[in-house]
């Protein structure tokens, strides 16, 4: 075979190669409207599950502020639309119990027997209803009106829709798979908190948050949150929410339960 | 209830207690733990088996890991949760925690340290200073600590076996927990110092240091 042949042959081979490999085509971008009902249907099974959901949660709270926080272990229960609890335990017991449900919240600390209950949170502490919050934020089950959508735009591949809410602006981040990628929320101050999720799994046949990561950009504080074994408890909701002061604690000021909570570096 | 009026109920309680059943004060050691105290100054360590429970707050139901307890006079404490590999080394100079579902192994000064420890180290000699105890039936002893503090009043039940070792401890704290600690096959071996109950930090794992 000449050279010449055997050029032509390599180049036709090559030819060959290159027509049968695989193209790297984008898939077409879904419409707004598709990612708006993925979305709903998903928030939607969401909320269904929040009305009673336990899960096991790792904690870890970092800060400019903070001095080197440790991880810590808790168990969560979700009772949607406007409940949640939160409880630090360990192996030497109960550091934290903490449930908010609506605009009220208790928390109780047992190694130091100081309890705190406010019945107008959000007048005192100057933040959102707790119980409401908490749960939207754990349910990633945010609702934007139906009209915020028509002004959804892409960034990137992430679909943005923009909302108000009271005094509030909202904009969530959203994938073509209709799950949440982040969440903003900024208050008339300028406040922002931020949340991202990270991670889903599948509990009870759901896509269920399962690394979250919250962010307080002025206080230059973040929670990052990993819940497993997320389960329905369909046992009663006062045992699996409320959070009890035994009568013998002492019942503190919000105050001086933030001061507490910043010695938790104690058992 | 104010923290003095919680005080005072609580001294009335050790009153109470001390007069009913003067048993073990001082440096004679509770009844509770005297068979392990003495196996333990024979052999120089215990170690058993144990199960924790505790009462599941949102459940209802108990909760249960499996794991081991070394102790060593006078102040040494090693629990071992292996289906977690969760360690815990206490001293009286202090301790580590290894969690390494959190990935993280705390370092523990005295306070932490003994407070992690208050109870485990009712089962150590010379425990009857800093607790009385009442008991309650046969092999059954309620046993409360005299020291100030976070476990101020607190009151745990121990349970002995036939040989008069302790076969579970049980405590409870209003508002939170009931945890149990059920101890079996007991052993008495040789005691390995100071250094077996010493953990060292793995090198993927963060150090936390608490006071």
């Amino acid at each position: 075979m000449s050279r010449a042949v055997r050029r032509a042959a390599a180049v036709l081979l090559a030819a060959a190669f290159v027509s049968c490999a695989p193209h790297l085509v984008a898939p077409p971008r879904l419409e707004p409207a598709a990612i708006a009902g993925r979305y709903r249907a998903a928030r939607d099974a969401r909320v269904a599950l929040a009305g009673a959901i336990d899960a096991e949660a790792s904690a870890w709270l970092r800060g400019d502020s903070l001095r080197d926080l440790p991880g810590v272990h808790a168990r969560l229960a979700l009772g949607a639309p406007d409940a949640f609890r939160v409880r630090i335990e360990s192996l030497f017991g109960v550091a934290l119990d903490f449930a908010a449900w609506g605009d009220s919240l208790a928390c109780y600390l047992p190694p130091r027997r100081l309890g705190v209950a406010l019945d107008a949170a959000a007048d005192t502490l100057g933040v959102r209803a707790p119980g409401p919050l908490g749960v939207r934020v754990l349910a990633a089950s945010w609702d934007p009106p139906a009209g915020a959508w028509d002004g959804a735009r892409f960034d990137d591949s992430v679909l943005v829709v923009r909302w108000k809410e009271a005094r509030d602006s909202l904009a969530m981040g959203v994938g073509s798979d209709g799950l949440p990628d982040w969440v903003e929320l900024r208050d008339a101050r300028g406040s922002t908190v931020a949340a991202r999720y990270l991670g889903w799994e599948i509990a009870e046949r759901t896509p269920w948050p399962a690394r979250l990561e919250l962010e307080d950009r002025a206080a230059r504080i973040e929670l990052a949150l990993k819940l497993t074994h997320v389960v329905k408890n369909l046992g009663p909701a006062r045992d699996r929410l409320v959070v009890r002061i035994p009568p013998g604690a002492a019942r503190l000021e919000w105050p001086a339960v933030r001061q507490a909570l910043q010695r938790t570096g104690r058992l | 209830m104010a923290r003095g009026a919680m005080k005072r109920s609580a001294l009335a309680l050790l009153a109470g207690l001390a007069a009913l059943a003067p048993v073990a004060r001082g440096s004679v050691g509770l009844e509770s733990a005297k068979a392990l105290a003495q196996r333990l100054r024979g052999s120089g360590r215990a170690e058993a088996q144990l199960e924790r429970r505790a009462l599941d707050a949102f459940t209802g139901k108990w909760r249960s890991s499996k794991g081991r307890v070394a102790l060593e006079p006078p102040d040494r404490a090693l629990l071992e949760f292996p289906a977690t590999g969760e360690r815990v080394a206490l001293r009286a100079d202090g301790g580590e925690w290894l969690q390494p579902g959190l990935g993280q192994m705390l370092r523990l000064g005295p306070t932490n340290a003994a407070a992690a420890r208050r109870w485990w180290e009712l089962l150590l000699p010379g425990a009857g200073d800093r607790f009385v105890e009442q008991k309650l039936g046969p092999g059954q002893y309620a046993v409360v600590r005299k020291s100030e503090g976070a476990g101020e009043a607190d009151t745990a039940r121990v349970t002995l076996d036939a040989q008069g070792l302790p076969a579970q401890l049980e405590y409870r704290i209003p508002g939170a927990d009931r945890v149990e600690y059920r101890l079996r096959a007991w052993k008495f071996p040789r005691a390995r110092g100071r250094a077996g109950f010493v953990i060292q930090p793995p090198d993927s794992l963060q150090i936390v240091e608490l006071p």
